[in-house]
């Protein structure tokens, strides 16, 4: 009999290859996997379809972040955290819609842009997005191990055969990060949002 | 401490990885020089900027397999539909005659089917079941083993009434009934176990329904599925590949 929990862990592994065909690979086979839970969640609580494509990969998104960080224990099958993530995230939803009814349009307009507002905080993704798409790809690559996958020197090093010892990668490493640091700073107001937005 | 070693620990302390001496130390220092806090800020951000790339380049990624706009799932709202289902109606009449010239199989397809249509075979538990009805499936499953599908189909069939979420039976019955050229009733079938959250008999069923609308002649139909099971499908992705390179 196959073995549901091997799959899992299979996807788990995936997950946290620090490879990106293999991350894709593993997102795009739960994202086929889950969506019916994202389906009926929608219709419990009532919530529009149109929402479907965003709950599903924003929830998928945040347990593939917990996996990377370790902070999902497997302890629970994978399709049982990404219920709970994805019951919260439409919860949220909820709750955005019904603040959204209630806010005085006047008072809205006196405010100015929210970052906290979802349309926003896209907008921002994107403009980060491309902006980082600029850096040279050996900081890209350096910068991701480091900051997001938080491997250490030495386990940089073994993906990075180009950097041929630690000081060496300390080195880049540094110039990599004020090389970002101009570019990020060169726009004020952009830099601010992005303050704001941790 | 030089500035490529004041990075490293500033790093170390922002990911929580810093000793605990350390860490009081360059507490210390962050609290004593305002350059120390803008560069520990500025290491912050980005760190979050790492993540927000990261995070948005799965998810251009993920928006390409967009679920509410792929052709299955506006599919199935369309028909659900009163109005469309006139529509459906009043367009089938008027494309009898060029539905009859599609359903005339070309030799090559068929030829196709009959070359990748295999019936898997899964260990199947009858265990807790009563006796003579574990005899009869296992009976069954004989008879679908030697490709004698029509014996297999109504000991199927019956079972599944009595145990309609007995998956792994369901999906032998859909084989089976696209072995006996049921290809309507086992094409519903693949189609409800493919969309079932947290079943692992999705990705067999997603194949046997690509092989279904190539028994069909449906050939854009049966591409689209194969090139999706190419991209995600596990267990017959080499399978897809080589059937798509046949039908190109």
């Amino acid at each position: 009999m196959r073995n549901i929990d091997y799959h899992d862990s299979k996807i788990i592994e995936d997950l946290k290859s620090c490879d990106k065909s293999r991350e894709v690979k593993a997102l795009t086979y739960l994202q086929k996997r889950f969506y019916g839970i994202v389906n009926d969640l929608l219709n419990k609580h009532s919530l529009n379809k149109s929402y479907l494509d965003d709950i599903l990969i924003e929830s998928l998104l945040a347990v593939y972040k917990n996996i990377v960080n370790d902070k999902f224990r497997g302890d629970s099958k994978l399709s049982t955290y990404f219920y709970r993530i994805a019951e919260n995230k439409i919860i949220d939803q909820l709750r955005k819609e019904s603040k959204k009814n209630n806010i005085d349009v006047e008072e809205q307009e006196k405010n100015g842009p929210n970052v906290f507002n979802i349309y926003e905080k896209k907008e921002l993704s994107k403009r980060v997005y491309s902006l980082l798409n600029k850096i040279r790809p050996l900081c890209k690559d350096i910068l991701i191990f480091s900051f997001f996958y938080n491997l250490s020197n030495n386990e940089i090093l073994g993906k990075m055969p180009g950097i041929s010892n630690a000081d060496s990668l300390k080195t880049q490493k540094y110039k990599c990060i004020q090389e970002l640091k101009r570019m990020i700073k060169s726009n004020e107001t952009f830099y601010q949002e992005i303050l704001e937005s941790l | 401490m030089n500035e490529f070693e004041l990075n490293e620990k500033i790093e170390l302390y922002l990911k929580d990885k810093l000793p605990e001496e350390e860490k009081e130390k360059l507490l210390r220092l962050i609290n004593e020089n305002p350059d120390i806090k803008s560069d520990v800020e500025d290491i912050r951000v980005i760190k979050k900027l790492i993540e927000t790339y990261k995070l948005e380049e799965l998810r251009e990624e993920l928006q390409k397999k967009s679920v509410i706009n792929s052709i299955s799932y506006r599919y199935n709202n369309f028909v659900k539909s009163t109005y469309s289902k006139a529509a459906i109606i009043f367009i089938a009449v008027l494309s009898l005659p060029l539905i009859y010239l599609f359903l005339i199989k070309s030799d090559a397809n068929e030829t196709l089917f009959n070359e990748y249509f295999q019936p898997v075979t899964i260990e199947v538990k009858t265990r807790g079941l009563p006796p003579e009805r574990g005899e009869e499936i296992q009976s069954a499953i004989e008879n679908y083993k030697n490709n004698l599908f029509g014996n297999a189909v109504p000991v199927f069939k019956e079972y599944i009434s009595e145990y309609p979420e007995d998956y792994e039976i369901k999906l032998y019955l859909g084989i089976a009934l696209l072995g006996n050229n049921e290809v309507e009733e086992a094409k519903q079938i693949f189609t409800e176990l493919k969309e079932f959250d947290d079943n692992y008999y999705s990705e067999y069923s997603e194949w046997y329904l690509a092989l279904t609308y190539l028994d069909e002649d449906n050939i854009d139909k049966a591409k689209e599925i194969l090139m999706n099971i190419q991209d995600n499908n596990e267990y017959f992705g080499g399978s897809a590949a080589k059937l798509l390179k046949e039908l190109n």
